[in-house]
Order: structure tokens, then sequence, then C-alpha cells
């Protein structure tokens, strides 16, 4: 009776998606590939080829069954599995590392070990171990050194290593075609010539350093973040420069100078105020002490002057009366004033001479006693001349050693040669060898056997005569031995020839004879010449010319 | 007595007691307790009467039968498989007659798989330091015009060199502290110093970026390795090969020919300068220290870094290694780490010395020392890592007190003289207090059970 909705329903026009994709795995599972052995010219197309297996290896195909082996992009690294089963993590770090090197990757590099000192691997290497490392790493030094010095060693002739070696060779290739139908081949390998002199065959050039080699793992925690506290404790303020100002920044006063004073606290003590106030009293008790002394003495003076004056008016009216024989009557005050004045002042007078006196001794003898000089220093203050003249004995600094003079000492003179100075050459006084150098020619006579007669004439004669001589110059004089003495001959007294002479010779006088030189003696003389008169006027007649005559001409005339 | 008793946290208390009766109580945890052998046979015998008590009789009677049956027979070969009189006497005297073998092999298994257990599971006890005597002061050296940055001792052991700020190297008389020689010849702060064990030479290198090679038998320097382009900080021989490292400023360890002064390989990797460089004889070759806070291990003969160690945190100043163990040790501000090598393996940190470590020294009993810029001097004991003493020592009278910092450091051959060049312009030279002992000075050793900081 229910009929099925499917039944009155239209069947579906697509099919319900979970049949269909059921159907397509089951269409993807099935593996195509042939058995073995009749896969000969079979290729796997797709992955499904493969099966759940591997690559087929009589397929001579690259094959990546399950993508395996392919290249890859290069972020994804293969998972990797040590000795022990478990997977390697730190293959990641490891990526840019030798084979050799060691790196911590694990949290047991982190976590505390006993030592145990009989632990096996704790204790150190044998000394063969050792002595196998040092060989090792320095024959590796070796090489090294040897490259790095060959450079700077000098060149040598290349050693003669032998190199002829024979070689006996068997091709694989064989026949009558080959070889010229040898079987074998006898090969001869010698060591290419190397030309010690050449020159390097590459230039090195310098490239920049490739990438570091990749970070170690770090581990530790990484710092902690510094708290606000510590971060002050290490603020350094910038620096302001007393001498320097790079940038030339306008920086004020307070920040430039380290000035104390606005960080003193000047606190005053109290005791100051004390202080004062207790000066102040001791000064006041002071003073009215002295004041009050003061006042009695005064008083006391007062008083005694005037016993003093009663005293003496007393004396006086006595005397007076004494004179008079007048009976003393009772006592006048005012003739007595009257009269006493006069006596008062010229006593008055008295005391201010005798007080003006003391004064004065007073003062001299303090001067007197500040300074008493005695005779010694008054001789000190005294001048070097006063001393001479008044023919005191000069008392000089200079004591022992000191009186004499030490550029007197180590002399190789003596103390007669007297002083040089700073740079005259004084080590040797005279010439090492006395004579006069024999080297220079001197001719002693004139030999006549090694000259001839002829020569000797010529040797004499006179070649160097002048066709003029001077004009009165004396001939028959002998010749100069040596030059020419002058005699200053001071007739002219009162200096009147010279004057004559002065105003004669402003003429021009080319004609005059002006006889100078060969005379051994100038005398200035006067000689009347009346003479060319007219031209100069009549005052110039009573003029005399003067001439300059040698003393010869004058006694020869 | 009161200050003995520590106050603790009831958590600790109770996590030690814990702990205590864990440690005391593993080794025998999976293991069932011995069978003593009395009691096993009662128990069986019990245990038999009850549940075959019935045929007991019958058994016997079947045995006594089989018994009459071979002497009549007379004595024919054992079968092969039959056990030997032993069975037979236990048979006799056994309680139960029917006797399992099974049984007794079973029991005689156990046992020794008790004592296996015993060997393999060792209580893990932490190791108890070992007791070393303090350290005191006992001779101060001054001579040097600026901080003395270097020092060196010869391999006789007759005595040392300090190289300083003041551009001398001294060489001082290890006996008596007296001056023997001063060299002069640099230009600048004379940074490193080492003196060859097969060569008369002693290797000086400064801030002047100059590395000279002194003759000892002439008080001359007779050759000049050129090359680093920066002040050079650090200065080691290697002890077989006739080779020198240096390293510096310019971020680079470089290794020289002794002979030839031809720079062999220029170390480079770090980023930063290189503060520390030594040398031995086994790989690793060679070990540098930098300030850009990592250590590298290198291939000497490659001239290529096989290893870089990142754990330390701040910049490394001093590498050192141990005399007789195959491990080393690098000191920072941070903390003091100990290694193995040839790897690198971490070992473990030695950490309180909350100061820029400038410097390390071990001996041959295991005492390393590390002496810091503030001038303090802490004592550990290698294998546990344990301080025993921590010392400052007074500066120099008409040194400021900030003038307190040690340079370098170097135990003398013997282990037995601890020699420190410090920013007062002295050495000073400590030595083992021989009046200690370990009632007097005793070991006050708390490892951190609770918090292990790893890193």
């Amino acid at each position: 009776m229910v009929e099925s909705l499917a039944v009155v329903l239209p069947p579906p026009k697509t099919k319900n998606l979970a049949i269909i994709k059921q159907e397509r795995v089951k269409v993807k599972s099935k593996c195509t590939a042939p058995p073995y052995g009749e896969r000969k010219n079979w290729i796997p197309h797709s992955q499904s080829d493969f099966g759940d297996g591997g690559a087929y290896p009589e397929v001579i195909l690259a094959q990546y069954p399950q993508g395996m082996g392919k290249e890859k992009t290069g972020k994804t690294l293969a998972l990797q599995v040590d000795q022990n089963g478990k997977i390697r993590f730190d293959a990641i770090v490891r990526q840019g590392h030798g084979l050799n090197t060691v790196l911590h990757t694990d949290f047991n590099q982190l976590v505390r070990k006993d030592v145990i000192e009989d632990d096996p691997t704790l204790q150190k290497p044998g000394q063969e171990e050792i002595d196998k490392t040092a060989e090792e790493t320095r024959l590796a030094l070796e090489k090294i050194i040897e490259h790095k010095v060959s450079a700077a060693q000098p060149v040598r002739a290349p050693e003669k290593s032998s190199p002829d070696k024979y070689i006996r060779f068997t091709p694989a290739q064989q026949g009558p075609g080959y070889n010229s139908g040898a079987q074998q081949r006898i090969i001869r390998m010698v060591d290419a010539p190397v030309d010690p002199m050449e020159p390097p065959k590459f230039r090195h050039k310098k490239i920049p350093a490739g990438p570091p080699s990749p970070p170690p793992p770090i581990l530790h925690s990484p710092p902690r973040k510094v708290t606000k506290e510590e971060q002050a404790a290490f603020n350094i303020p910038p620096c302001v420069s007393n001498w320097k100002n790079a940038k030339g920044y306008t920086i004020p006063l307070e920040k430039r100078l380290v000035d104390g004073r606005g960080l003193q606290e000047k606190e005053i003590s109290s005791r100051f105020g004390e202080f004062t106030t207790i000066m102040n009293r001791t000064v006041k008790q002071v003073a009215e002490g002295m004041r009050v002394r003061r006042e009695l003495e005064n008083e006391l003076q007062r008083k005694e002057k005037e016993q003093r004056e009663r005293d003496l008016l007393r004396r006086a009216t006595q005397a007076r009366n004494e004179r008079a024989g007048i009976v003393p009557t009772e006592p006048d005050d005012k003739p007595a004033e009257m009269k006493d004045a006069e006596g008062e002042a010229e006593r008055e007078a008295l005391r201010k001479e005798r007080h003006y006196e003391r004064q004065r001794e007073r003062r001299l003898k303090r001067a007197s006693l500040e300074k008493q000089k005695t005779v010694r220093e008054r001789d000190l203050d005294r001048d070097i001349s006063e001393q001479i003249a008044l023919g005191k004995p000069i008392k000089t600094n200079t004591t022992g050693e000191n009186m004499f003079d030490a550029r007197l000492f180590n002399q190789s003179k003596g103390l007669t040669s007297g002083f040089g100075s700073e740079d005259a050459y004084s080590i040797y006084d005279k010439p090492l060898f006395n004579s006069t150098s024999t080297s220079i020619y001197k001719p002693k006579s004139v030999d006549s056997d090694m000259y001839g007669d002829e020569d000797i004439a010529k040797l004499k004669k006179h070649k160097f005569v002048a066709d003029k001589k001077f004009l009165g110059a004396d001939e028959s004089a002998p010749p100069r031995e040596g030059p020419v003495q002058f005699e200053k001959e001071d007739d002219d007294v009162f200096g009147l020839d010279a004057l004559l002479n002065d105003a004669m010779t402003s003429k021009k006088d080319s004609g005059k004879k002006e006889s100078l030189g060969r005379a051994t003696s100038m005398i200035a003389t006067t000689e009347v010449t009346r003479h060319h008169s007219s031209l100069r006027g009549s005052y110039h007649k009573r003029r005399e010319l003067v001439e300059f005559e040698s003393e010869r001409k004058r006694h020869r005339h | 007595m009161s200050e003995d008793v520590q106050r603790h946290s009831v958590h600790t208390l109770v996590f030690r007691s814990l702990k205590r009766s864990h440690d005391m109580f593993l080794s025998n945890q999976g293991i069932l307790p011995p069978v003593d052998d009395k009691a096993d046979n009662l128990r069986k015998a019990v245990k038999a009467r009850d549940l075959y008590g019935l045929v007991f009789d019958d058994v016997k009677k079947m045995q006594a039968m089989k018994h009459l049956r071979e002497a009549e027979a007379g004595p024919n070969p054992p079968p092969p498989g039959t056990r030997t009189e032993n069975s037979t006497v236990s048979n006799e005297s056994a309680v139960v007659p029917y006797t399992d073998t099974s049984l007794m092999t079973r029991a005689v298994q156990n046992n020794t798989q008790n004592q296996l257990a015993n060997i393999v599971k060792k209580v893990p006890t932490m190791p108890k330091p070992k007791w070393h005597p303090p350290w005191k002061l006992f001779r101060v050296i001054a001579g040097h015009l600026g901080w003395v940055r270097c020092v060196a001792v010869e391999p006789g052991n007759e005595w040392f060199a300090t190289g300083a700020a003041d551009r001398i190297i001294k060489i001082w008389d290890l006996g008596s502290g007296q001056l023997k020689v001063s060299l002069t010849g640099h230009v600048s702060t004379v940074r490193g110093l080492a003196v060859s064990n097969r060569h008369p030479y002693l290797f000086s290198c400064g801030e002047d970026r100059q590395v000279k090679c002194w003759d000892l038998e002439y008080n001359k320097v007779i050759r000049h390795y050129h090359g680093h382009l920066s002040a050079v900080y650090s200065l080691a021989l290697h002890p077989t090969i006739d080779v020198l490292l240096t390293a510096g400023r310019d971020s680079t360890a470089r290794v020289w020919d002794m002979r030839t002064k031809a720079n062999v390989h220029t170390l480079t990797g770090h980023t930063h300068t290189v503060a520390s460089v030594i040398a031995q004889a086994s790989e690793p070759q060679v070990i540098t220290g930098s300030h850009d806070t990592t250590i590298r291990l290198w291939d000497l003969a490659a001239g290529k870094s096989i290893c870089t160690l990142t754990n330390h945190k701040k910049s490394v100043r001093d590498v050192i290694f141990h005399p007789t163990l195959n491990m080393f040790a690098s000191g920072s501000p941070d903390n003091i780490k100990q290694w193995k090598c040839p790897d690198g393996k971490f070992i473990q940190n030695l950490s309180g010395h909350n100061a820029i470590v400038n410097c390390l020294a071990v001996n041959a009993e295991g005492v390393l020392v590390s002496g810091g810029d503030n001038g303090t001097l802490h004592f550990w004991d290698w294998r546990t890592g344990y301080n025993f003493q921590r010392l400052q020592a007074p500066v120099q009278p008409g040194s400021m007190d900030s003038e307190a910092g040690i340079f370098s450091m170097i135990f003398d051959n013997s282990g037995s003289r601890l020699i420190t060049t410090e920013a007062d312009k002295t050495i000073k030279i400590y030595k083992e207090d021989d009046t200690a002992t370990e009632d007097s000075h005793p070991i006050n050793w708390k490892p951190d059970i609770l918090k292990r900081r790893k890193f």
C-alpha cells in the first residue's frame, strides 16, 4: 500500500556526489602497470602507475613516485632520522654548516652534569694521540707557511727531479688499425719544465667576502628587559666641554660651567650674633670704665693743679707780704688773678715748652731705638766710590776659590796669557812647525852660473817704467821700502792757512801745480802771485793764492 | 649550636625527607624480599601436607618398590636426563618427596637478579665537595707605575714576568719577590705575556698592536709579528708546535709561525673583541672567548671554527683549561661555566661571583679561582662547583678603594702560589693557610635541590 517516494518521483538527472567520488576513487586506485618481466616498452605516466610502490628500475626514465627526488623550491627539508630512530629536528639549524661542525641543539647542553673524576671520557687523551694530532697539524701548517714564505725566498734553479717515468700502456681498442698493429704502447712521463724566473701567470683579484656561516643556535634566555631604574642608573648626560663646541650650540652658562655657588648652602652660625652681642657689651663696659677712670683722673689732676695754684699763690703773697711788710689781709681774688694772669701765661708757656721738649726727646728716642745703625751697616749702605774715598777696606764676597776666575785655570798658556773670547780657537798657541814653508820658491840670489849675463841683464832691467813721470816727483829719491808715511806738520796753529787755502782753491786752477805724492811731507805755503784778479774784482788783489808745494821743491828753489 | 639549625619551609622539609627515604629505598624498590629458606621450607611442608597429606604413604610405598626392583635388577646405566645423587638425597631428606627442581632454580635466579639490580641502580648521591685549605695573602709587590695587566710564570718556576700600563715588562724572582730585569720596548700597555717551554723566549703583546718575541739570553727583542689591525689583548703558545696565537680588538685571532713570523691563519668569526685565547695539544687545539658572548673552538690545521658555544649571556673575558682533566672553563659576569673537550659539552655552572670576572686560574688540586673587576677573589672546588672562599684584598696604602680590580692571575707551576696582578699597581701573592683544618673551616655545602636553574 505504501509506495516509496522513489517510485513516485521521476529519476534524478545527476548522480549522487558520494557515489561519484567512490567511483572515481575506485578508478584511481587501479594500477595499470604490466607485471614484472613485461615492462619492456612501457612508461609510467601518472602516480597511480606506481601503485603504492616505488620506481621501476627496468624502465630507463627518471621516475618520481610520490614526488620523491624531484627538485623542489628549497623551502622544505627532507625529514631525516638518526641512528636511534629519532627524527633529526636540528637539520634545519644545521643547513649551512659543514658536516664536521659541532652544533649543540639539544637541551642536554643546558642541563647540569656531574663531574666524576674517574670518568674515562674526562681524561686527557694519551701521549700517542697528542703526538699524532700535533704531527698532522704541524704538517698542515707547514704547507701554508711554505706557500706564504716562498714569495720572500730567493729564486733558485729548479731541482733536477728524475722525471723519466716510463709507463707500459695496453689500450682497450686493439687491432691492426689502431696503434699501427702494436699491442702495447710505452709512454714517457716527464714533469713540465718550470721557469723559475717567470712572473705569476694569474692576477689575483680580491672579491668581496661571501656571507658568513649561519648563526649558531642561542642557548640562553633572551636578555631581561631593562627596568626604568636601571636605565636611569646608566643614563649618561651629554658632554658639555669647557673647550670645544663643534656644532656651535648655544648653551647657557649654568650648563657650561660648574658653578658651585648655587649648590652651596651658606649657613651662618648663630654664634656670630652671640659674639657680637658679647663684644658690644664688653666694649661698653670697658668704655664706661675708661670714662670713669678718665674722669677721676681729671678730677685728681684738677684738684692737684688747684692745690698747687693755691700753694703758689699763698707763697707768692707771703713773699710779697714779707717784702712789703704788709699784713696779710683777706686775699683779694681779683687783683691776684690779674697779676697772676701774666705769670700764668709765662708759666703756661714754660710748661708748653718743656712739654714740647719732652715730646721731642721721646720722639727722638723712639726713632733712635727703631734703627740704631751700626758702623758695619752704615758702611754697607755706602756707595763703593765713597768707600774708596774714605779709604775703607773693601770687603768682597769672593773668598778662597771664588777669588780666581775659572777661565784662568786649566789653560795651556799660563796665567799671563789673559782671557780669550768664547769661540777663540785657543788649543794651540803656536803653530806646530815653526819653519816657513819650504815649498814656496824664494830666489835667494841671481846665480851667474845658472843664468847667462844677458839673462841677468834682462832680469835686472826695469821694464815697467812710465813715459811720463809724476809732476814734481823726485826721481833721485830712493825707492820706497814700505808704505808712505805721512806726518802731520802743524805750523798752522790757528788755522789761518787752512782758511786761506779754502778760499783760494775755490778757483779753477787747472794749470796750477798741485804737487802731491812724492814728497814725504806736505806743507801748505803761502806764495804771493799776482794773478788774474781783474776777473774776480779788486778784493782779490790782496788775496794770495796758496799753493801746495813739496818741501823739496821749496828747498830746491 | 643554635646557629646550626637552619630554618626551612615545611615544603622543603617534607620534600627533603621524601627524597631521603626515596634514596634509601630506591635500590630495592622493584625487588621482592629475599627468600628465607627455613620459612620457605616450612611453608612448603605445611602446604604439601595440606594438599597431598592423604597420599604420602602410597608414594612412599611406590618408591620403596622401585628401589627394591633396581637393587634386584642390578645397576643399569642411568637413562639420559636423570639427575645425579643430589636428587636422590634430597628425595629422602626433603619433607616433600617430589622435588620440583624448577622451584630451586627460580630461587637462585631471584638472588642473582637482586645482586644485578643493586649494581645497576646506584643511589644517585650528590658528590660532596673536596676540602681545600683556605688561601691567604702573604706578599705584596709594588713596583709598577701603572695597572699591572698580565703575568706569566717561567717553566722552571724560578721567576715570573708581569706587564703593565707603564709599558714595561718586569721580571721578578718568585721566591723572594725581588725585581730582576725591566724590559722596555712597548709603546703602549702590555696586555699579554707568555714564556715558551721549548725556547728561551718571552712573548709579549700590547695595545700598540705589537707582538714581540724577546730573547731572554740577551734581553732583547728579536722578532715582531706584524698584522694585527688593532690592540692585541691576549697571547697563547701552543705546547707542541712552534706556533703563537694572539687575539685582539679586531675580532680575530691570528696564528703565527714562530720562526718565520708568517701569519699562518686568521681565525675570523667573532663579531666583537676577542678577549682571550688558549691553546692545548689535543682537540680542540684553540679556544677563544669573545665580548660577543660566544666561545669558539677552532681547528688549527684548517683555520676554521669547529663549534660555537652560545650559553653565556654576557661577554666572556677569560677561558682556561684544566691541567689534568679534559675540560675547560669560561668566565663571564653572569656565570662561570665548565665544559668538556673536544665538543664543548656543557657540564655545569658556577654561579655566585656577581662581578665582571676578568680572569680565571686552575690548580692541579682542583681549585678554580676567579678574579673580579672589583677586586674580589672567589675560590671554587672544580668538581662540585662549591665556592669555599671569598676574598677581597685591601688596596695598597695610597690607592683609592675604587682602584681595586684584578686583571690577571696565574698559579705557579707547583700550584701552591697564586699570583694576581691588580689595578692598584701591585702584584699580590697568595698561599694556602697551613693552620686551617676541616674543622676550623668546615664545608658549608648546600646544593639547591628545589630550583635547578638550567640556563
